[in-house]
């Protein structure tokens, strides 16, 4: 129906958002604070700032690449089996 | 076409400035070295993370903003239905 959609849409923007303005604030903007400010305790180390992403990514293409294999030998299989 | 020509142009330009700024052949201006080495590494991660975030946000606010519209739904199954049945009359398997 209609209003969960309006959630799951409301929950997914607010997800995107919360989730770019963390990484930028990680990535772009603590690099020009010295290391010494308390401002790096609220983030972990910055090298997870490459991991997590291409942690991410490697899972992601692993996913959509196991998809395309299992439809492409489900297809053959069923024109063999004609 | 022309379209896809000019942001493939743009993004070559992009990504030829970047690899340079990497192999630290041209110094990156406005920032001290310390920063530019700790920003370039980062860099193409993020411009991933903001892309999936954008897409992700973007078909968010489609779900929100989304009108439902009961009479263009109840016209669209009787024209599947009638599709179905003319293909089937004409010997197409369906469904």
């Amino acid at each position: 129906q209609t209003s969960s959609d309006k959630a799951v849409g409301a929950l997914a923007l607010l997800v995107a958002a919360i989730v770019f303005i963390y990484y930028t604030l990680w990535a772009i903007i603590l690099p020009f604070f010295p290391p010494t400010h308390s401002i790096h305790d609220y983030f972990p180390e910055r090298e997870w700032a490459v991991r997590i992403p291409a942690l991410i990514l490697v899972v992601g293409l692993a996913a959509v690449g196991s998809f395309v294999g299992s439809v492409l030998i489900k297809e053959g299989r069923k024109r063999r089996a004609k | 076409m022309a379209r896809a020509h000019k942001f493939a142009a743009l993004s070559s330009v992009f990504t030829l400035i970047y690899v340079l700024a990497f192999f630290s052949i041209i110094p990156v201006p406005l920032v001290s070295e310390d920063v530019a080495n700790q920003l370039i590494p980062v860099f193409p991660w993020w411009l991933l993370v903001s892309f999936g975030s954008y897409s992700l946000g973007t078909l968010g606010w489609g779900l929100f903003t989304f009108q439902d519209c009961p009479d263009a739904y109840r016209e669209l199954m009787l024209e599947i239905s009638q599709a179905k049945d003319d293909l089937r009359a004409k010997g197409v398997a369906v469904d």
